[in-house]
C-alpha cells in the first residue's frame, strides 16, 4: 500500500498530514505501508501532481496494488477515515 | 577685356625631374588620381587634366610642341600637389587654380604665373565673383539651391520625395547627429563615400543607397555601434511588390486589400525597429536565430491584447482622446452596441491581438428589459454581424473579438449594483437580470446556428461560454447546454471554458485567459474597472532545447532556463518601451491607454501579464526520449516535468522582477512553421526526424503548444483528458481541439462530452471544429472539405475551418498550417 501526501513548503496542514499518517502507521505496526511526500514546489512534484490530477493541497492519495483507492483533498484525514483502508484486508486485522 | 596671352618666360627652368621614366610615372599617376571636379556652381563634372594644361599653355607663351609638353608636365605636378594637399577628395576649381599658381611660381614660371593670375582675376570680375573664399562658398551654395535638378551631374532622391544636389556635408551631419560619430571621422567617411559614388556610373542616387554606402564605411572603420544607430529601415523593392500583389500568409485573419498591404508594409518597418531599438542585441538575435519567438513585432508599439467589461462603456459613454465627437452613456441597446463595437475598433488600433468582453450578456441585460423575442434576436444579430463584418478596422481585418457568456450570474457579479441606460444604476443587482441575460445568450446562439447570409459560420466574435459548478445548478442549464452544443456540432462556434471550483476567468484570443485574483474579484464590485492586458507573448522554442540537450536532462533544463531568461528580458524591454510611450501622455501615441475615466489609466501597467508561450513540447520529448507524448508514460511525464519546471521558474522570475510572467499555449499560427523551418536549416537531420508535415516539400511544422501529435488516432476524450493534465500548469490559457471534419455528432453527444470533460478532466477549454466548403459561385455551404462545390460543381470554393483558435479560409493559411490540416486526425465518434 502506498500513501502519497501532496503538499507545499508553506503548508502546515500538509506537514501535519504526513506526520499523522507516519505516526499511525508506526502505531498500527504497518511497516509495509509506503508513505511518500510529494513536494509540489519542485518540478518533479508538480509534474507528479499534474499526472495524478492533484491541484489542491494537502491531497492524500491511498493506493493499493497501483490503483487509487481513495483521496482526501484540501483536508487532513482523521485516523478513523484511513484506518479502515489500512485494515480492510482481514488478513491484516 | 580678355586677358592677353603672356609671352615666353625669361626665367624658364628645367623641371627637377629629368628622368623620363619618372615623368611617365607622374603622368600615369596624375591621370588616375582625380576623376571629378567640383565646378563653381557646385556641379560635379568630369576631371579633365587637359583643361589645366590648356590653361597653363594659354597663360604662357611657350612654344608649340615643347611648350605643350612643358604645360603637360606642369599639369602633372599640379595634380600631384593637389593630391598632396587635399587628398583624393573632389577638388574644386579654386583649389586647382591656387595650385597652378603655386606650381608655376615654384618652377620659376613667374611671368606665366602672373599672366595666369591676371587671367583668373579677369574671369572672376566678369563673373562678378566676390573675392573671399567664404563668400565664394556661400554663393556656390545659394546657386546650388536654385539649380534645376535636371541639369545636375549628380543628384539625390530623398525619402521626402525631393531631388537635391549631392552634398557630402549632409552625410557628415547625419553621422554626427544620429550615431554620434566624431566629426573628423565623419568627414573622412563622407569623402570616401563621395569617391565611391563619383567613381561609379550612377547618376541618380537614393538616400537609402548613400546610407548603405556610409554604413559599409562605418563597418570598415570598426564603428559597428554607430552603424546600428545609423541604420535605415525599409523593405526591399521585391518584397514590397510581393506584399502589394500577394495575400499575407502569416495571419489568416488578414484579407488582401490596400489597407492590409499598408499594414503589412508598416509591420515590416515596425518589426525591424523593434529588433534594433526596443530589444537588446542578445534578445533580438535569439528571436532571429529562433531560440525564442517575439510575437507581434509588427505591432511593437502596442500591447498584446485587452479584456474588459462593457460596464466601462455603459458608465463613461464613448469619449476617446482625440475623437472628433464625444458620446454620453448610451440609453438604448442599439446605441450601447454601437459604442461597444466602435470602442472595440479603437482598442484594436492600440492592441496587437484580441479584444475580449466579459459577461456580455449579463452587462447588456439591464438594457433589454421588456424586449420582445424578435427585438432580442435583432440585438443578437446586430452584435454578431457588426463584429464579423467590421472589415474596416486595422489593415482591413475584422476585429479579433471575443464575447464571454454566462448562463448563470456568476458569484462575483450576483450582488453588484446593475447599471442601466444613461449610465445610471437601476437600483437592482445583476442577479435580477438573469432572465434577460439568458434570453440574450440564447438569441446569440440562435444567430450562430443560422450562420451568415450564406449559412457559413461566423468567424467573429468568438463566443466563450463559461461552464461552472453554478452553471449546473442554474435552471434550464441542460436546455442551454444542448442549444450551444447543437451550435458546436453544426457550426463549431462554441468555446466551452471550464471554471472549476472557485476559479473565475475572462477568456479571449485563441485561448488566452485571465484568472481573476483576489484584487480582480474586488474590482468586480465596480465592473468598469475590470480590464486586463497581456503586454506581450514570447514563445520558447522547446524542440530546439530538446535537440541541443542531446539526451542530457540537466542540460535540457539549463537550455530551457536560458530561453526563458531571454524571454523575460524581452518582456522587460517591451514593458519599458511601452511605458516610455505611455509617458508621452495625452500627446503620445498611446493616449487612449492613458485615459483615466475612473481615476486609473485604461492600461494598468502594474496589473499587466507577460506571456511565456509554449510550443512543440511534443517534439521536445521526442528529441529527448525518442518517443512522442502519446507514445509512452515516460515521454508524457517528461512533458509534464518540463512544463512544471517552466511554471515554477516563471513564478520565481515574477517575484524577482515584480512582473507577472505566466505560461500560455502559443496559438502559433505562423510560429510553428517558422521555428520548424529555422531548426531544419540549422540542425538538419537532428531536426528533420522530429518534423511533422510534408518534409519533401518543406511544408513542415511543430506540434502546437502542449498538444499531442494531431495525426494520431487518439480517442477524443482521452486526448482531452491527457492534454488537460497540462492545463492547470498553463495559467494564462489552454485549449484542446476536437477536429470533427465532415462528421456531424448530435448536440446531445457534444453536451455529454462537455459534462464529462468538466467532471472527469482538468481540461481548461475545448472547441469542436467542423470543416466546410463554401461555394463562391452558387453561394451554398457544404459540410466537409471539397475541391469542388457538391451543389454546382464549381471549383471556385473556399475551405473553412479553425486555423488555430479561430475560423478562417484555408486559402489564407501558411504552408505549415496546411500541412497540419492534412495531418489532423478527425474524431468521428465522441
Amino acid at each position: 500500500m502506498r500513501v502519497s501526501v501532496f503538499g507545499r513548503r508553506e503548508c502546515d496542514a500538509c506537514k501535519a498530514a504526513v506526520e499523522k499518517i507516519e505516526y499511525f502507521t508506526r502505531k498500527w505496526k504497518r511497516e509495509d505501508v509506503n508513505i511518500e511526500y510529494v513536494d509540489m514546489d519542485t518540478p518533479d512534484g508538480l509534474a507528479e501532481g499534474a499526472y495524478r490530477d492533484v491541484y489542491d493541497i494537502p491531497t492524500v492519495i491511498l493506493e493499493k496494488g497501483g490503483d487509487e483507492v481513495v483521496r482526501w483533498v484540501k483536508t487532513v484525514p482523521v485516523s478513523r477515515e484511513f484506518r479502515k483502508y489500512f485494515f480492510e484486508d482481514p488478513a491484516n486485522e | 577685356m580678355e586677358p592677353t596671352t603672356p609671352g615666353i618666360e625669361e626665367n624658364q627652368v628645367e623641371l627637377s625631374t629629368t628622368d623620363d621614366g619618372m615623368l611617365d610615372i607622374h603622368r600615369e599617376v596624375s591621370k588616375r588620381i582625380f576623376r571629378h571636379v567640383r565646378k563653381r556652381n557646385g556641379q560635379i563634372d568630369k576631371f579633365d587634366r587637359g583643361k589645366i594644361a590648356n590653361a597653363i599653355y594659354r597663360a604662357s607663351d611657350f612654344e608649340e610642341g615643347d611648350g605643350r609638353a612643358l604645360a603637360d608636365q606642369l599639369t602633372d605636378e599640379v595634380v600631384l600637389v593637389l593630391f598632396a594637399k587635399h587628398g583624393r577628395g573632389i577638388p574644386d576649381v579654386e583649389n586647382i587654380q591656387d595650385v597652378v599658381e603655386e606650381v608655376l611660381i615654384k618652377r620659376g614660371h613667374a611671368k606665366t604665373a602672373k599672366s595666369f593670375i591676371l587671367y583668373r582675376h579677369e574671369r572672376a570680375k566678369r563673373r562678378g565673383d566676390p573675392k573671399s573664399r567664404p563668400e565664394l562658398e556661400a554663393e556656390r551654395k545659394d546657386r546650388s539651391a536654385e539649380l534645376d535638378p535636371t541639369e545636375l551631374a549628380l543628384f539625390v532622391r530623398t525619402s521626402g520625395d525631393e531631388i537635391i544636389q549631392w552634398d557630402k556635408q549632409r552625410i557628415v551631419k547625419a553621422m554626427v547627429r544620429e550615431a554620434g560619430v566624431p566629426e573628423g571621422i565623419a568627414k573622412r567617411i563622407s569623402e570616401e563615400v563621395e569617391e565611391t559614388v563619383l567613381n561609379s556610373p550612377v547618376k541618380v542616387l537614393t538616400v537609402s543607397l548613400i546610407r548603405e554606402l556610409v554604413n559599409a564605411k562605418l563597418i570598415e572603420h570598426g564603428l559597428e555601434d554607430a552603424r546600428k544607430k545609423h541604420a535605415r529601415l525599409g523593405v526591399p523593392l521585391y518584397d514590397a511588390e510581393r506584399i502589394i500583389t500577394s495575400p499575407n500568409r502569416e495571419n489568416a485573419n488578414i484579407p488582401h486589400n490596400p489597407e492590409a498591404t499598408s499594414m503589412t508594409l508598416a509591420e515590416s518597418i515596425n518589426k525591424q525597429y523593434g529588433l534594433m531599438r526596443v530589444f537588446s542585441e542578445d534578445v533580438a538575435d535569439a528571436h532571429s536565430r529562433g531560440d525564442i519567438h517575439l510575437h507581434d513585432l509588427g505591432f511593437i508599439n502596442r500591447p498584446y491584447c485587452s479584456g474588459q467589461s462593457l460596464e466601462y462603456v455603459k458608465k463613461f459613454g464613448l469619449s476617446l482622446p482625440n475623437a472628433l465627437s464625444i458620446a454620453k452613456p448610451a440609453k438604448y441597446p442599439e446605441t450601447l452596441l454601437a459604442h461597444m463595437v466602435k470602442f472595440s475598433a479603437a482598442l484594436q488600433g492600440h492592441f496587437a491581438g484580441a479584444i475580449g468582453w466579459d459577461a456580455v450578456n449579463i452587462f447588456f441585460a439591464p438594457f433589454l428589459v421588456g424586449l420582445s423575442d424578435r427585438e432580442m434576436k435583432q440585438i443578437a444579430q446586430m452584435l454578431i454581424f457588426e463584429y464579423s463584418q467590421q472589415s474596416v478596422a486595422r489593415g482591413g481585418q475584422a476585429i479579433f473579438s471575443d464575447i464571454n457568456i454566462y448562463w448563470e450570474i456568476p458569484k462575483h457579479f450576483e450582488d453588484v449594483p446593475a447599471m442601466g441606460p444613461g449610465g445610471e444604476l437601476t437600483g437592482k443587482t445583476y442577479s435580477h437580470y438573469q432572465k434577460e441575460a439568458q434570453r440574450l445568450a440564447w438569441a446569440l446562439f440562435d444567430v450562430y446556428m443560422e450562420g451568415d447570409g450564406t449559412g457559413r459560420p461566423f468567424f467573429f466574435p468568438k463566443p466563450l461560454v463559461h461552464i461552472t459548478e453554478k452553471f449546473f445548478r442554474t435552471p434550464r442549464h441542460d436546455e442551454f447546454l444542448h442549444h450551444i452544443s447543437e451550435v458546436a456540432a453544426e457550426k463549431g462556434n462554441t468555446y466551452f471554458v471550464f471554471d472549476r471550483g472557485e476559479t473565475a476567468k475572462i477568456s479571449e484570443c485563441c485561448r488566452l485567459s485571465f484568472k481573476l485574483e483576489k484584487e480582480d474579484l474586488e474590482d468586480a464590485r465596480h465592473p468598469w474597472r475590470m480590464r486586463y492586458s497581456a503586454l506581450q507573448n514570447v514563445t520558447l522554442n522547446m524542440p530546439r532545447a530538446g535537440i541541443l540537450a542531446a539526451g542530457d536532462e540537466s542540460r535540457l533544463f539549463h537550455i530551457l532556463d536560458q530561453f526563458l531568461e531571454l524571454a523575460v528580458k524581452g518582456h522587460i524591454q517591451k514593458r519599458n518601451f511601452i511605458q516610455s510611450l505611455l509617458n508621452l501622455g495625452e500627446n503620445g501615441p498611446l493616449a487612449l491607454l492613458n485615459m483615466e475615466k475612473d481615476g486609473l489609466p485604461y492600461l494598468r501597467m502594474k496589473r499587466a501579464s507577460y506571456l511565456i508561450g509554449l510550443l512543440g513540447l511534443n517534439e521536445l520529448v521526442q528529441a529527448h526520449t525518442g518517443m512522442e507524448l502519446h507514445e509512452s508514460d515516460e515521454a508524457f511525464k517528461l512533458g509534464l516535468k518540463v512544463v512544471a519546471h517552466i511554471n515554477i521558474k516563471a513564478k520565481q522570475l515574477s517575484k524577482k522582477y515584480g512582473m507577472k510572467f505566466v505560461l500560455e499555449q502559443t496559438p502559433a499560427e505562423s510560429t510553428a512553421f517558422r521555428l520548424a523551418r529555422l531548426d531544419m536549416d540549422r540542425y538538419g537531420t537532428r531536426a528533420e526526424r522530429l518534423m511533422k508535415g510534408d518534409l519533401e516539400n518543406k511544408r513542415t511544422y511543430y506540434t502546437n503548444s502542449t498538444f499531442m501529435n494531431v495525426s494520431e488516432p487518439i480517442n477524443a476524450i482521452d486526448r482531452v483528458k491527457k492534454e488537460g493534465k497540462f492545463h492547470d500548469l498553463i495559467e494564462a490559457g489552454a485549449i484542446s481541439h476536437v477536429w470533427l471534419a465532415d462528421s456531424r455528432p448530435s448536440g446531445d453527444s457534444i453536451a455529454n462530452f462537455v459534462i464529462k470533460t468538466f467532471r472527469q478532466t482538468r481540461n481548461a477549454q475545448i472547441a469542436f471544429s467542423p470543416e466546410f466548403t463554401s461555394c463562391n459561385a452558387c453561394g451554398k455551404v457544404a459540410r466537409g472539405l471539397s475541391k469542388t462545390c457538391p451543389t454546382c460543381g464549381s471549383t471556385n470554393v473556399d475551405g473553412i475551418t479553425r486555423v488555430t483558435g479561430y475560423f478562417s479560409k484555408i486559402s489564407g493559411w501558411n504552408e505549415g498550417k496546411k500541412a497540419e490540416l492534412a495531418d489532423r486526425h478527425r474524431s468521428f465518434e465522441l
